[in-house]
Parts: structure tokens; C-alpha cells; sequence
């Protein structure tokens, strides 16, 4: 494997995942990147649901005459519900082979971004993303739109006739399709109109209730007729500014902060073409020249839950209790289930600050030494925060501020510890960076490789602790 | 686009390539704070402004107590405090009890407070709330960049020094983030220069340049320098002057207002403060918590305002109190009370142009649906402060135009 040729690779596995683990460049390295690109397509074929507990009682909580201690008890199982939720996932992503597949429910999370305190709507909504995630985009986003998460979350569920809401309707043009200025006050209105009576039963099945939907006709993008939601969405699907604002944002998401309209024409293009099929899109992305530009390379800040992600898997991690990773994702600003709002995450430089870049500089240390992580994460003293993770108001207790770590490093030992010490480090830096160092960062490895007792641990915890290895 | 043909480069030639070539160039632009000057009124530069932000709702009704309404009596039969524990302001309107070192700011006549704030289809979720407020967005509106962070933006462009806007606290919050900059978050100044003093950043910071601005690296480089320098900064500042006045341990509030008093009377370079206070969620069994909080609240700000004005700097400076949201008229069935809307803020200076109670009171006769209406948007205290207190253009600041008011 050449230099370069390692280096597409692996930028490959950093946008379509959670980035390189040893056993993938001995697996792909000598395969062509299409070749690669098809072989994670078909490892990604089929979904792998999470079910945190098959026992939870949804309608319990809608039981008549609960008291308040029942109640707590309730409500408790569903905390635990979220926080396990949360965890699980993160280590899926980490651990799965269908990199894909997870990448992409991470990027569909945060496009139908959606809060919820009912753990199994919360576990129903997340699976849902999962199992449309590479699959047809039309079907998903009507399926999302009827999810008891995403129902109570933008208020369709109290969107009458009598008095109609607009929240979903909105934010379904403003953030889920059209993107904002391309729609009137009007349609929203006229949206909003279709999707009275949407619902959901006690037990989560989704439901028009009829008696609150309007059957009147209803005036929608140059349209007029008795429109349902599913009608409604296939009328903005039929914009092609539907088509071309995904593929922005799913460009966005895995190539580059900076558009190129050139690139976004034509991944919009095959996108419209294909009707939504969302594997279309990708590999017009994967397998295009411009996607292995330099520019390109290494450009890219990794969001938090892929710094957490990508660390684990890249050498075999695992957690005697994982807990503390809730308060990571806190600390640098991105957990999972719990978007800031409606518009998701902002990916790219709004993950870097003062304060965000200084702890994750220190996140390798965190894990590998067990550090106890001295930075306090703001006390958000917010209900809904406070709820979904309780045991944040014992963040002083040094077990949630300490990680417990199990590496699993024989792979990467067997393949850089025999190595000649110029050639070890030259190697390390080739798998752990995607990007050119700075001046001073040579400088620093340069003392490192003179001076290092242990050089293979000092030289790679050197490199881990980088702003290099920030970008992907 | 770049050519493939870079990679014929070993990784590290095209280092020390791109090291030398941008060392030569880093230097003017970067230390440089030139750009848009035109904004900031430069003869107000020495002006502090310190923002308060109660996190998790503030009961404005019990902190501002409309203690000869019958309707707040009769909607709060548990919560509602006697009229015996108010510290009457002028006969209508009176302080919680436990506010009595703000009372006496008051008294001074270098408080305004300021009611029925809020903005239109108000957010009852903390998050979105204060996203709201931090970003002074409209309620449906998603912005990236915060008021103050803005701010920061309009004082320099690419400037060298995040600390003109400092937040007392670990991590930074949106208001404080800008578009282009970002302000510094600094719980301790010595714990920071610790931080910092590690041996890699060390050596980072001082061996580093800081390449093509496109480039995801030379933003990464560019807030390590600046934080490293900032934080050194700080520190010494911080090591100037020590307060005497016996700031309590036990509060979160006091611990941070010293660190900011230290370092005005220190003399930093900084313009604004920012830090916050939290526990203010008060659902359940409301009344010990919150006159606990109020009177920690209290006694914070009048020892920092103590401090400031034997030092001569309290001229200088002025405080805004905010919290995301109110809370509703009617307490709940668990003593406590739920989220609402509109809610009071307090503007502390020495020379306001209204003092005391600043419009109209609470009209507790006209909700919405139980909840207070807003009468004032909170972007023209925001609008304000910027213009009449910090000397900026509020309008490129805020995205839009917003009615002065008239305390400053």
C-alpha cells in the first residue's frame, strides 16, 4: 500500500465511519477505493436494532390513578432507559462493522433532530433512522414524521382543526426539506392544515385521529386539493430544492464546511434522479475524484461523539463502566438523544473553543491513563437535562469524571512495535493523522522520538494528544 | 483544487514548506486588531459590562414581589411572601426579604429594574429558551453565533485577544461564541495557566504558525495561541490585586463576581463579563430554595459592587441580571412552580438616567393563558447596553434594529 494510497483509504473510512482500525487496512488495503466502497455498502445491507429493554411498559405512564411514588418509578426506568440508550449506541457505532450505516444514522439524528423523555419513543425513532438510513429518503421522512417521538416533540399531536399548530409544518419546510426562503407563511399554514389529527396510540402506533383532521381543500404550493401529510410531502418532494438541500447538508456532513456548487449540482442531480435513494447519493460522493482532494483531506473537525467513537474502535476499548462518557459528550458538547434543538448539531468549527480544544487535547490521556478529568462541564440546571441524565448533579464524583479502560492495542503493537524508530514514527503518523503538521507539533514530536523511554506509548499518546488529531 | 501531486512530498517536507512560508506572513494581521474600528467607540473602551444569567427560570414574581396585588396572593396561597418579609421599593412593588444588599444598591439609586421582558411566542424549554436569549434570535429562529460573541466579532475582526470577553466558568456558553471569535471561558485564572503551562501546549503555542485560513488546522492553531496568550494574560492580572472583602465560599455566584472583580481592578483589557448562576428550576417545594438563592444572588452582587466602588471602577461598570424565562402566575399542586414567559431584569450602574422601577408593573389581571405578557423585548436591553453603554453598533451586533431604552 503507497503512501497515498493509504491515505485515500483512510479518508475513505473517516467520512463513511468512525475512521481506520488495523484490521480494516489489512482488510482494504489492497483493494481499490470503489471496491471499498461497495464492500461497505454491502456490509451495511441490513440494520441491527437496539432494544435497551423489551419489558418497558410504554402505556404504563398513562395509567389512571398512579401515585406520585409509582409515578417516579416510572419515570426513573425511563431515565435509565435513555441513558442506556445513549451508551449502547455509542459503542455500536464503535464496535459495528456496518460503519455506514451507523455514520449516517448519527447524521440523521441530527437532521431530524428530535427530544424526547419517553425512552422506548426515543429507542422506536432511533431504530427508524437506522433502518432508513442508506434506504430511500422519501420513505423515511414520512416514517420520522409519524414517529410518537417526533409527534409530541414538534406538537402534531395537538395540531387540530379547531385550532392547528404549526410547529411541525414549519419546521418540516424550514429543516427537513426545503430549507428556509424557499416556501410562504402561507404554505406552512396550508401544511400545517394537512397534518391536523396526527397522532399516535397509547401503545405508539401512529394514528389519524379524525375528528381532528380538516378534509377541507387546502392551497399548497400552487396545488389545491384535499391534501393529507403524506400528501403534502410528496408535493415538496417533487422540488428538486428538497433534493438539492440534503445533498448540501449531507456534503456538509461528510466532505467539506466550504460548498463547492459544482459538487452539490451534481450529487443533486443523481440524488433527484435516483428519487431519494440515499446510496446514490453517497457513492456519487465516495466515488468521485474531487472527494479525494486534498483539500479535502484531514479538513474536517471531528464532532465529539466521533473523536469518542472513532478512539474506541481505533484501539479496542472497553469500559468497566462506560458512564463516564455521558459526561464527556457533555463536557465537549455533543450527546447523543439530546440535540441542542430542532436544527441539530452545527458540525465543523462550532466544536472548537478555548475550553473544548484544551479537553480534547487531553481526551486521550483521559482514557489511556484513566486522568481524572479535572474540567467541570456547565450545570445546566434544566429539567429536561435533569431528567434525562440525573447522575449529572454528582459530577464532582470522580467516577463519573474518571474513566476505567481496557485497551485492546496487540494489532497495533504487532504492526508498529518492531519497526526501526524512524520508521515506527513515520508509520504512527500515518495512521493516526489525516493532515500536515504544524511547525511546532513536529517540533514536539522530534523530542518525543530523542527522548522517549517507551517510544511506541509516548510517540502515539504524543500524536493523540495533537490538534492534528482533532481532524479527519 | 490541489493537485495529487503534493503527496509526492514526504508529510514532513511539506511541513516545514508550509511552516516557513506562512511564519513570514503570520505576524501583521495576526497581532493586528485594526478592522472594523468604525463600529466601537473607542473613548468608551475602559467600560466593563457583567452579565448575570440566573439558569433555570427565575421566579421574578417573588423576586420582585407585587405585594399590594391581590392576585398574586390569592393565585400563590403557599408561596406567596407576607408582606412583613418585602423590602418595600416605592409603596407597590418590594424586594424579597432576602435581598437586602441590593435593596441598599437600590436605595443608592443605581438600580433599574425592568419588567415584563420577554419576546414573542415565547419557548417555555429551558434550552430553546435560553438559545433564544443568547442568541437574540426570534423564538423560531436558529442562530450559531451569540449577542456577545457578535460583539466580540464587531471589536475586531480577527483579533489576538479573546479575553475582551471572558466567561467565569469551565466551558463556554453560546452567548459568548461569535461568528469568527470566540470568548475565553476562565473558572480559575490560575488553574487555566496550569492547563496551559503543560509542557505540549507550551511548546504548541510558541513553536506554532498559523497556516491558510481555509484550512481546519489554522483555526485549531489559531485558538491555541490565543488561549495560551490569553490565559497567560489573565494570570497576571489576576495576580495584581487581591480582594480583602470576605467573599463566602459557599457561594458559586461570589467565587466567580471576585474573580471578575480582581481582574477589573487589576485593569484588564476585557469588556465584557459574562457568568452564571444556576438551581433556579424551582418545581417542587419552592419557597427555602429560592430565598436561599435570592439572598446568595444578593449578597454576591453587593459585595462586588462593595469591591468595585472602593477601588473606583463601579462608574465603569454595569451589571445585567437576566434568567431564560419567568415563571407562571399560579404555584403548582407541589409548592413550587412551572415554566412561563416574561420576567424582570435588573440593570445595576451608577449613573442610570431612570433609576428605580423602569415601566409598568406585572398586570396580573391580563395573562396569557396564566402566564405573564411580555411587554418589553428583551433585544432592546440588549440593543441598549450595546449602543449607550459599550459605544457599539447594535444593529450590525443584533441583525436588526431594536428600540433603545432609556435607563442609559
Amino acid at each position: 500500500m503507497t503512501g497515498t494510497h493509504q491515505r485515500r483509504l483512510q479518508h475513505l473510512l473517516w467520512r463513511a465511519g468512525f475512521g481506520p482500525s488495523i484490521s480494516d487496512l489489512k482488510e482494504y488495503g489492497n483493494l481499490s477505493l470503489p471496491a471499498v466502497v461497495d464492500t461497505l455498502f454491502r456490509k451495511s445491507a441490513s440494520p441491527d436494532f437496539i432494544t435497551i429493554n423489551p419489558k418497558f411498559d410504554v402505556e404504563a405512564i398513562h395509567r389512571k390513578g398512579l401515585t406520585m411514588e409509582e409515578l417516579r418509578v416510572i419515570r426513573n426506568e425511563s431515565i435509565n432507559g435513555l441513558k442506556k440508550l445513549n451508551l449502547s449506541w455509542l459503542l455500536k457505532m464503535a464496535r459495528s462493522d456496518k460503519q455506514l450505516l451507523e455514520k449516517m444514522t448519527l447524521f440523521w439524528h441530527g437532521h431530524f433532530a428530535c427530544v424526547n423523555h419517553s425512552y422506548k419513543h426515543v429507542e422506536l425513532y432511533l431504530n427508524t433512522l437506522h433502518k432508513h438510513a442508506l434506504g430511500n429518503f422519501a420513505t423515511m421522512l414520512k416514517e420520522v414524521a409519524k414517529e410518537p417521538a417526533m409527534l409530541t416533540f414538534l406538537n402534531n399531536r395537538q395540531n387540530r382543526k379547531q385550532q392547528p399548530n404549526e410547529n411541525f409544518a414549519r419546521e418540516l419546510l424550514e429543516l427537513f426539506t426545503l430549507g428556509i426562503g424557499n416556501y410562504s407563511e402561507k404554505d406552512i399554514k396550508e401544511a400545517a392544515r394537512a397534518f391536523t389529527g396526527w397522532s399516535y396510540s397509547e401503545n405508539g402506533d401512529f394514528e389519524v385521529q379524525e375528528r381532528f383532521h380538516d378534509y377541507e381543500i387546502k392551497h399548497f404550493m400552487g396545488k389545491s386539493g384535499n391534501f393529507g401529510g403524506e400528501d403534502i410531502i410528496d408535493i415538496i418532494l417533487e422540488n428538486k430544492q428538497t433534493a438539492r438541500f440534503i445533498s448540501e447538508k449531507v456534503y456538509v456532513f461528510l466532505v467539506s464546511e466550504e460548498i463547492n456548487e459544482r459538487h452539490i449540482d451534481q450529487i443533486t442531480d443523481a440524488f433527484y434522479d435516483s428519487s431519494y435513494e440515499i446510496s446514490v447519493l453517497l457513492k456519487e460522493i465516495f466515488n468521485s475524484e474531487w472527494f479525494y482532494d486534498d483539500a479535502i483531506i484531514g479538513n474536517r473537525i471531528k464532532s465529539p461523539v466521533e473523536l469518542i467513537v472513532s478512539f474506541t474502535r481505533k484501539f479496542g476499548i472497553t469500559y468497566e463502566d462506560p458512564a463516564p462518557l455521558l459526561y464527556i459528550q457533555r463536557l465537549l458538547g455533543q450527546v447523543l438523544l439530546q440535540p441542542p434543538n430542532v436544527a441539530g448539531w452545527n458540525y465543523g468549527r462550532n466544536w472548537i473553543d478555548s475550553s473544548s480544544l484544551l479537553a480534547r487535547m487531553q481526551f486521550a490521556k483521559f482514557i489511556v491513563r484513566g486522568a481524572v478529568i479535572d474540567i467541570k462541564a456547565k450545570s445546566d440546571d434544566s429539567k429536561e437535562m435533569e431528567e434525562v441524565m440525573q447522575m449529572m448533579e454528582d459530577i464532582n464524583e470522580n467516577r463519573f469524571r474518571k474513566v476505567r479502560a481496557k485497551l485492546n492495542i496487540k494489532d497495533y503493537m504487532d504492526r508498529y512495535a518492531k519497526l526501526p524508530r524512524d520508521k515506527m514514527t513515520e508509520e504512527i503518523e500515518a495512521y493516526l493523522l489525516q493532515c500536515s503538521l504544524n511547525s511546532g507539533a513536529v517540533k514536539v514530536l522530534r523530542e518525543t522520538e530523542q527522548n522517549a523511554q517507551k517510544l511506541l506509548e509516548e510517540y502515539s499518546l504524543q500524536v493523540l494528544s495533537l490538534p492534528e488529531y482533532q481532524l479527519c | 483544487m490541489l493537485k495529487m501531486k503534493k503527496n509526492k512530498l514526504s508529510r514532513r517536507d511539506f511541513v516545514q514548506l508550509s511552516g516557513l512560508a506562512s511564519t513570514s506572513l503570520l505576524v501583521p494581521g495576526f497581532l493586528k486588531c485594526s478592522e472594523n474600528k468604525i463600529l466601537i467607540n473607542e473613548s468608551l473602551s475602559h467600560r466593563k459590562l457583567v452579565v448575570i444569567q440566573l439558569s433555570g427560570g427565575n421566579d421574578g414574581l417573588n423576586t420582585v414581589v407585587p405585594y399590594r396585588n391581590d392576585v398574586y396572593y390569592s393565585s400563590r396561597p403557599s408561596l406567596a411572601i407576607s408582606r412583613s418579609n418585602i423590602l418595600d421599593l416605592d409603596g407597590e412593588m418590594g424586594l424579597n426579604g432576602e435581598m437586602r444588599a441590593m435593596k441598599k444598591i437600590y436605595d443608592e439609586g443605581y438600580m433599574s429594574i425592568i419588567n415584563n421582558v420577554g419576546y414573542p411566542n415565547p419557548n417555555r424549554s429551558h434550552f430553546r429558551s435560553l438559545d433564544i436569549w443568547h442568541t437574540a434570535s426570534n423564538s423560531d429562529e436558529y442562530l450559531k453565533s451569540g449577542w456577545l460573541g457578535n460583539y466580540l466579532d464587531s471589536t475586531c475582526s480577527d483579533c489576538k485577544s479573546p479575553h475582551k470577553v471572558i466567561e467565569v466558568d469551565g466551558t463556554l456558553s453560546l452567548a459568548v461564541k461569535g461568528r469568527k471569535n470566540n470568548g475565553i471561558a476562565v473558572e480559575n485564572p490560575a488553574l487555566l495557566h496550569k492547563t496551559v503551562s503543560d509542557p505540549l501546549v507550551r511548546k504548541l503555542a510558541t513553536n506554532s504558525s498559523i497556516g491558510a485560513a481555509e484550512r481546519a488546522s489554522s483555526y485549531l492553531y489559531k485558538t491555541l495561541i490565543q488561549t495560551a496568550s490569553s490565559a497567560d494574560y489573565i494570570y497576571e492580572k489576576s495576580k495584581i490585586y487581591r480582594s480583602s472583602l470576605a467573599y463566602p465560599a459557599n457561594n458559586e455566584l461570589a467565587k466567580k463576581l471576585r474573580v471578575v472583580s480582581e481582574l477589573i481592578i487589576s485593569g484588564i483589557d476585557t469588556s465584557v463579563f459574562y457568568v452564571s448562576m444556576s438551581g433556579y428550576d424551582t418545581h417542587i417545594k419552592q419557597q427555602a430554595q429560592h430565598d436561599k438563592l435570592l439572598q446568595f444572588m444578593s449578597d454576591a452582587v453587593g459585595l462586588f459592587c462593595l469591591d468595585l466602588e472602593k477601588n473606583g471602577k463601579l462608574d465603569d461598570t454595569m451589571i445585567v441580571v437576566f434568567s431564560e424565562f419567568g415563571r407562571r402566575v399560579k404555584e403548582n399542586a407541589s409548592s413550587g412552580t412551572d415554566h412561563g414567559t416574561a420576567n424582570n431584569m435588573f440593570i445595576i450602574n451608577k449613573n442610570l438616567k431612570k433609576a428605580g422601577i423602569y415601566n409598568e408593573t406585572p398586570d396580573l389581571n391580563n395573562l396569557d393563558s396564566g402566564d405573564l405578557k411580555f411587554k418589553t423585548d428583551f433585544r432592546s436591553v440588549y440593543a441598549t447596553v450595546l449602543e449607550n453603554w459599550l459605544g457599539s453598533n447594535s444593529q450590525a451586533i443584533l441583525g436588526r434594529e431594536f428600540d433603545k431604552l432609556k435607563f442609559i
